[in-house]
């Protein structure tokens, strides 16, 4: 549904103050008093003055003129609702034709036609209020875990000058027309080369660079070396890149004599058609010769154990778990996002002793996967385990461990692994382990269990599988 | 040469990406170096609970008969003298050339719906490890290699991606430099080349030999700083400290129990799952093991029947050896080959079949797939995919799945382009 065209530049007072009183002022106004609290604005952005407003907020500029897609309000009012950073945050959003307004508005230079607003209790109004969060930093590391990466948002971007002159928007559309306007171009300048395989002089012809631009689905997917379209970021998308080049440049596109280039024009729609999100209206193409798609993913309904028990987490101390891994543990986590944790010993097994484990008690609460297996542990070592309730899966194998320690775990009900092979564990644990409802799996190659037993397991504890 | 427009908004562009495909990964109280330094190179987190730990990958080289090992049918025209025999599992039926195999059809999934372009063998096996399809310019990874970049090693002190069957590791990890590179090894029973110390130096004398060699390795460096004097380095590094390691004894077949050794057959294909199974004991991330000579152009019934004793034997031994040690969910067991071989039976070539990409057949288990299942279909001859076609990235984007690896997360090549681990191809999440 096309939103109405604006005719003649936005006037601020009549289209977007009304917006900005009734959907913003209340969070972003200036300081007033409320039950006996002061309510500051949010994020120190008052919203309430052309001041305020060009100022910005604790993270910086909210406005870049000429540029809504620079702009920090555009960007947080378009979001998704369900988003974390949509604004506003309590009442409704803006209608997609206030959203409209609000856009030209910002790319006609976010004139205020005079418009003051309140300024009280704005101060020196040319430093913007101060209080950047400081996020933790990490590169991402080959091979290793990437920690919190800092957002790209402006709390780092200082107020930009203006980019681009304004541009006069006097009866222009708002977005651009895949089928009408870009398609003919890209059937005149691309995809005589980029197109399905066809068969000409007994040879069959391939699309070069394995790129087509003959269907929808193969635009987005792009080349053989990887997508030539980024929807939504002109700067990123090959295609846009490789005909903005100088004419006589080795990977201009197309080559010469091979078609005719784009005009200016041409590659200020294209470029505008890929900010806009690259919306092809419908257009499909020939999808001949293209890969069919299989359908999304499923996900899973039921949340994993180790999501439930997640939220019972608090964190560990940094030196507990230093204690843990001075003993040559390996600790990570069971996922991202996740705080629970998994603990186990992949070098260096034999020389792990009670000692070296017993510190593990630590940090109990936090455990859900404990590989012990093939270190020097015994029974009075794992007493702790009884305190381990979070635990999801205990591999003990090949340990001196005996039926002694089976009594500590029986009360450790989300277990769903239990790996016992090749210890001397015997049937008198097996109805104790029959009563861990949750088991999946249950390991008893090599241990001093009977065929009897495992069998009466088995009964018990229909839906997991008992190796034996 | 052409360039991306702003190399910094690259970088942040990848970080962003890392953060969007990483969500919130690590607490603050891992943003300490000091813990990741003592807890070895095990930190990576998967992107979900649960995911596969390590791969053992079966290379069925020369292109496998799909209709005489997994996908079976009842037309005589197309099976010759081969027939299909039921398993101990109802979704799965194999060839009778798998009479082993049939008893734990129950812990693997059929994909009787692999489809490629790729009609020859250098491409064919080109694109089944590296997702990409050659081209001259650039040498893409193979998936040890990926698997190693994305999720590093577990065990820091033996090398993490293994290759049994071949001996030059060198061309694996392309752009991603020697670091990522497999180590090779040629027969099972040799162990790993080069890796005892030369007798008369102690280990003493061994590290003061070594100390001398990086400073003067220095001078080099800072003269020649390239990535693969690095790469080099790192893998010497990798070979020294598997020579002090307890865990060389994972490489050494011989220290294993003969009745078990005995139950993957005396092949070198089966003493390489043998070796694979104790190698991924010691948490090596991903072993491949090659076994070729598929390419039955001529006799194929024979040759196949033969070959089937040395695979029906090797990997029910090994799925049965992992699954007792409870290690199966945490494996993933793939198995695949470039392409499958035509339903129709070249007569003349002493009843051979040749190149068949349109369909074939592999094998993945483990990790969390469900066993007893077959995905995909081909029709009653065994020439067309009639549902669910898996491609050999989407193959490979589904081991990336179980090992809970971002999928989307892009590397950069030198040159500045953007590769993914399975070149943006979706897992077949319904086998989980």
């Amino acid at each position: 549904m096309a939103a109405p065209h604006a005719r003649g530049a936005i006037d601020f007072k009549s289209r977007i103050l009304p917006v900005f009183e009734k959907k913003c002022f209340d969070c972003h106004g200036a300081p007033r008093e409320e039950g006996g609290e002061v309510k500051s604005p949010r994020a120190g952005l008052r919203l309430d003055s052309a001041k305020g407003i060009l100022r910005g907020g604790e993270g910086g500029a909210v406005i870049s003129p000429g540029s809504p897609d620079d702009s920090v309000l555009f960007q947080m009012v378009s979001q998704r609702s369900s988003h974390d950073d949509f604004m506003p945050k309590e009442g409704d959003g803006l209608g997609p034709l206030e959203k409209l307004y609000l856009k030209k508005w910002i790319a006609e230079g976010a004139v205020f036609d005079g418009w003051i607003g309140n300024e009280e209790g704005l101060g020196d109004a040319s430093a913007a209020p101060s209080g950047s969060k400081a996020k933790d930093a990490g590169a991402p590391g080959e091979g290793a875990q990437v920690a919190m990466v800092p957002k790209k948002t402006p709390e780092t971007t200082p107020v930009p000058a203006m980019k681009d002159p304004p541009r006069a928007m006097k009866g222009t559309p708002a977005t651009v027309n895949f089928q009408r306007e870009v398609l003919p171009f890209l059937k005149r300048s691309c995809v005589d080369c980029h197109r399905a395989p066809y068969e000409e002089g007994g040879r069959v012809k391939k699309p070069k660079a394995g790129l087509r631009f003959d269907a929808a689905r193969a635009i987005i997917q792009g080349s053989g070396e990887g997508p030539v379209l980024v929807p939504g970021d002109p700067d990123e998308s090959e295609m846009l890149a490789r005909v903005s080049l100088p004419e006589d440049d080795d990977d201009f596109m197309p080559p010469d004599g091979d078609a005719t280039p784009l005009s200016a024009a041409e590659k200020e729609v294209l470029k505008r058609w890929i900010a806009e999100g690259a919306d092809f209206g419908g257009w499909v193409g020939n999808e001949e010769g293209l890969i069919e798609r299989l359908p999304e993913a499923p996900t899973s309904s039921e949340p994993s154990a180790a999501e439930l028990l997640a939220k019972q987490v608090k964190g560990a101390s940094a030196q507990d778990l230093a204690a843990v891994t001075a003993t040559g543990a390996s600790i990570t986590q069971v996922a991202v996002g996740n705080p629970l944790l998994r603990v186990e010993y992949i070098t260096g097994e034999s020389a792990v002793t009670d000692a070296d484990v017993a510190k593990i008690g630590a940090i109990a609460g936090n455990v859900t996967e404990l590989d012990l297996s093939e270190t020097g542990v015994s029974d009075e070592g794992l007493a702790m385990l009884s305190g381990f309730d979070k635990l999801t899966y205990l591999d003990l194998h090949n340990t001196a461990i005996t039926d002694v320690t089976i009594d500590h775990i029986q009360k450790l009900g989300y277990l769903e692994y239990l790996n016992l092979y090749g210890t001397s564990v015997s049937d008198a644990s097996l109805p104790k382990i029959a009563k861990l409802r949750k088991l999946k799996a249950v390991y008893l190659w090599k241990t001093s269990v009977t065929e009897e037993g495992a069998g009466k397991l088995r009964q018990a504890l229909r839906d997991a599988k008992i190796s034996f | 040469m052409f360039k991306k427009q702003d190399e910094l908004s690259r970088r942040t562009f990848m970080a962003d990406t890392a953060r969007k495909c990483l969500g919130v990964s690590v607490l603050p109280m891992f943003a300490s170096k000091g813990i990741a330094a003592t807890g070895g190179a095990a930190n990576f987190a998967p992107m979900r609970p649960k995911a596969a730990k390590s791969v053992i990958f079966l290379n069925m080289s020369g292109g496998m008969s799909h209709l005489d090992t997994f996908d079976p049918k009842e037309k005589k025209d197309v099976m010759g003298p081969n027939t299909a025999i039921a398993t101990n599992a109802d979704g799965v039926r194999l060839s009778q050339y798998l009479p082993k195999l049939a008893g734990h059809a129950d812990k693997i999934a059929v994909i009787n719906s692999m489809t490629t372009r790729q009609g020859a063998h250098r491409q064919g096996q080109y694109i089944l490890h590296r997702s990409y399809a050659p081209r001259g310019t650039i040498v893409h990874p193979v998936m040890g290699s990926w698997v190693m970049r994305l999720s590093g090693k577990r065990n820091s002190t033996i090398p993490g991606f293994v290759m049994v069957g071949t001996r030059d590791g060198t061309s694996t990890s392309g752009y991603l430099g020697p670091k990522f590179a497999a180590v090779p090894i040629g027969d099972p029973h040799s162990g790993i080349e080069d890796s005892h110390l030369p007798s008369g130096v102690s280990e003493d004398d061994f590290d003061r030999r070594l100390k001398l060699a990086e400073a003067m390795n220095t001078r080099f460096k800072k003269q020649f700083d390239h990535k693969k004097v690095q790469g080099y380095e790192n893998l010497y590094r990798d070979a020294i400290q598997l020579m002090k390691a307890e865990d060389l004894k994972a490489f050494d077949i011989n220290e294993e129990p003969s009745d078990v050794a005995a139950e993957y057959g005396e092949s070198r294909f089966g003493q390489g799952c043998l070796l694979a199974r104790r190698l991924i004991e010691h948490d090596v991330r991903y072993v491949e093991v090659t076994y070729g000579s598929w390419d039955t152009h001529y006799d194929n019934f024979t040759n196949v029947e033969e070959k089937c004793v040395v695979l029906d034997e090797a990997l029910s031994a090994l799925l049965a050896d992992l699954d007792r040690r409870g290690l199966l969910e945490s494996t993933v067991v793939a198995l695949g080959t470039e392409f499958g071989r035509t339903p129709k039976i070249v007569e003349h070539h002493q009843m051979g079949r040749d190149h068949y990409p349109k369909a074939f057949s592999h094998i993945i288990a483990g990790g969390g797939i469900k066993g007893g299942q077959t995905y995909g279909e081909t029709d009653s001859k065994g020439m067309e995919v009639e549902n669910n076609p898996v491609t050999p990235q989407m193959f490979n984007a589904t081991i990336a799945y179980a090992l809970g690896l971002p999928l989307e997360q892009e590397i950069y090549s030198p040159s500045g382009r953007p590769f993914t681990i399975s070149d943006k191809a979706k897992p077949v999440t319904a086998l989980f």
